[in-house]
């Protein structure tokens, strides 16, 4: 799975938490969760979730504190998936 | 240098069922983090305790922040090491709700630590409704001006504006922002550190 499609799922992991949805559709790897998208950070921990279980990964809380924006998700993702 | 943070975690907007999975609180809890439940916490379900740490978490992050500005928010690494539970638990949200001080008979009384520094909490259980939490560096919070309201619009800008409206009926200053996004309340007299929070129809702010 190359980034291109990590970032199309992971629009769709952020989806139900933004209600930016012009925001949501020019997201890209600078997008901040919180500044850009206005998630609250009461939802962040159920990103990681959704993305674990998206992914069948699982993101420890070194990655965890990374995902702020789109593209150091991404990047995790992508660590995780290649280590399996 | 003084500084404040405030959080609010709106309970009806949370996921109970998935807060009380390990998946889920281990992202939130430190490991010595758990005890505190069964020992200190009498009386409320596990999914609020959860929830209770992370804002005083979230609050510690924002308190911390304002002084060192590069400070990345890890919730396992800001750890509770001390919890006064509440003499009272409070069912629901009182009308009348005091804007100075937060020492009530309703409080969690909250030590942390975050790197080297030690943070004091207060955190205020509304049922199952709300929790409430300010968190400074002095350990004295008599002198804390705080206030909640419920909003009518759920949406992030309609939520900034009504905590700024709220702020400015009751203080008579308004917020600014400085040049990192830290907020300020600006009086006639002095730049004053406020924190603003908000979560699903709920506001509140700290100063």
């Amino acid at each position: 799975m190359n980034r291109t499609e990590i970032l199309d799922e992971l629009k769709k992991i952020l989806a139900p938490y933004t209600l930016d949805k012009e925001q949501l559709a020019a997201v890209n790897e600078e997008t901040d969760l919180i500044r850009d998208l206005k998630i609250n950070s009461a939802n962040l921990v159920d990103i990681i979730i959704d993305a674990e279980e998206k992914y069948n990964v699982e993101i420890d809380y070194d990655d965890a504190e990374k995902m702020i924006v789109v593209g150091s998700c991404i990047d995790v993702i992508e660590s995780r998936l290649k280590a399996q | 240098m003084y500084s404040i943070g405030n959080d609010i975690v709106a309970l009806k907007a949370v996921n109970a069922e998935r807060t009380i999975t390990p998946q889920f609180y281990n992202k939130i809890l430190a490991g010595t983090e758990l005890p505190f439940y069964q020992s200190n916490c009498p009386g409320i379900p596990f999914y609020q305790f959860v929830w209770l740490a992370w804002s005083v978490k979230e609050a510690a992050y924002k308190c911390l922040k304002r002084i060192q500005p590069d400070l990345v928010f890890s919730p396992t690494r800001t750890v509770i090491t001390s919890i006064d539970p509440p003499t009272v638990l409070i069912d629901k949200i009182p009308t009348g709700i005091p804007q100075t001080g937060i020492d009530e008979p309703g409080c969690y009384q909250i030590i942390l630590s975050i790197n080297s520094h030690t943070l004091y909490a207060r955190s205020i259980i509304y049922g199952n409704e709300l929790i409430n939490s300010i968190v400074s560096p002095d350990p004295i919070l008599s002198k804390v001006n705080w206030g909640i309201n419920k909003t009518s619009a759920i949406d992030p800008d309609s939520q900034s504006k009504a905590v700024r409206k709220l702020l400015k009926e009751r203080s008579q200053a308004e917020v600014i922002k400085d040049d990192v996004g830290t907020p300020w309340l600006n009086t006639a007299d002095a730049r004053i550190p406020v924190s603003l929070s908000h979560h699903q129809d709920w506001i509140g702010y700290a100063y």
